[in-house]
């Protein structure tokens, strides 16, 4: 198989099971629509992203979360349905990451979001807006764009802030 | 900025050991087991040097607290060939594990031993790995290490004090090794600030920083021991 052949085989619509990171969009388990829930429910991210703002590391919810609303279907959408069974059957969802720094980086969301009162938007895009999963990071967490950014708004770039 | 800097109380030290321990907890080192041990395969970032002194009948022993001194002029910094170890802004010399390629240049730099080299894959057995601090990088083999000061710490409360919008207080960042001391012995603060306890301490009559003649302006005091 020449390269090219080797990508188009690993292409979007590949059975292949997915790496957790770059290139091709990573699925979800349940095509969660976040447009609904923020522009139409008013929810805030931290309503279910809980600790975004207080904690090192935001929190993906899970059905703990989900059941306090979906314990019983509110549409017909055969996407809330699964999650549903996932209620009853007390399994939790499989939630994929999309974004993940590497464990010898130290990131904390509280001194970002809430110390530096940066908007979600500003790493993680017009993420309201979905309608479906996003499959790729909008803002990859390299260290070329978190230093470019520090610069930019003053933050340090010593090493020994991010790097423990 | 601070300066940070730390004074050890040789008078206080009872040599219990509890620094190391709370240094492996602390900073994930890996645990080697007794049989490694025996082979000198363990290492630590803290450990206590000990001396005796005078015949059987009236030995004296006395036991030094031993860990990077966070030089103000590193030796291992002007040898890494790939800028993995650097004199960060606040004074605490920085190991980046990452960049770090294992040439030791910088362990063989170092007049004070302070630097360590896993050359075994770390293990991390039964349910440590998951009970590991996750503010601390788990190092693979291959990378020196060194006490960094619990930098995780320094950020933290920087964190902190920013989010109530005041200074870091004297006192507010303790590493694990002062935090475990039974006899308070180690004390950590801001040097550049007159009133902390460890600028005070610095500036006893009893402290001196070790191998001072060798102009790397150490930032670790030790207080000697009252005759």
């Amino acid at each position: 198989m020449t390269a090219a052949g080797a990508l188009f085989a690993l292409s979007p619509s590949s059975p292949l099971p997915q790496p957790d990171w770059l290139p091709w969009r990573i699925q979800q388990p349940i095509a969660f629509n976040h447009n609904v829930h923020v522009e139409e429910l008013g929810f805030e991210c931290v309503d279910c992203h809980l600790y975004a703002l207080t904690s090192v590391r935001a929190t993906i919810p899970n059905i703990e979360n989900c059941a306090d609303c979906h314990e019983e279907a509110q549409t017909e959408s055969p996407e809330e349905a699964k999650l549903v069974e996932y209620i009853a059957a007390g399994e939790k969802v499989p939630w994929r990451k999309i974004y993940r720094v590497p464990d010898h980086v130290y990131f904390s969301h509280r001194r970002h979001a809430s110390i530096g009162a940066i908007e979600c938007e500003v790493c993680h895009g017009p993420i309201a807006e979905q309608v479906k999963p996003v499959g790729r990071p909008y803002w990859r967490p390299t260290m070329d764009n978190c230093m470019e950014c520090h610069e930019e708004s003053g933050a340090s770039n010593d090493c020994v802030y991010c790097h423990d | 900025m601070a300066r940070w800097g730390m004074a050890i109380d040789l008078d206080r030290c009872t040599g219990c050991g509890n620094c190391m321990a709370a240094c492996h907890q602390e900073n994930n080192l890996a645990a080697v087991g007794p049989e490694q041990t025996e082979q000198s395969r363990a290492f630590h970032w803290i450990r206590l040097v000990r001396e005796v002194s005078g015949s059987d009948a009236h030995a004296t022993v006395r036991y030094t607290p031993t860990l990077c001194v966070q030089c103000d002029d590193p030796p291992c910094v002007k040898v890494c060939p790939v800028h993995a170890t650097y004199l960060s802004e606040e004074g605490i010399v920085g190991q980046i594990y990452a960049r770090c390629i294992g040439c030791r240049y910088c362990m063989a730099a170092c007049p004070y031993n302070a630097k360590v080299f896993n050359w075994y894959e770390p293990e991390w057995p039964g349910e440590l790995k998951k009970k590991s601090n996750p503010d601390v990088s788990l190092r693979s083999h291959g990378v020196v290490e060194k006490c960094t000061f619990c930098h995780h710490r320094v950020n933290h409360a920087r964190e902190q004090a920013r989010a109530e919008d005041r200074e870091i207080r004297d006192g507010e960042v303790v590493p694990a090794c002062a935090e475990s001391c039974p006899a308070q012995a180690i004390v950590f603060g801001d040097l550049d600030d007159p009133e902390s306890m460890v600028s005070a301490r610095a500036r006893s009559p009893r402290a001196y920083r070790p191998h001072e003649d060798l102009g790397t302006r150490p930032k670790v005091f030790y207080l000697e021991e009252q005759e």
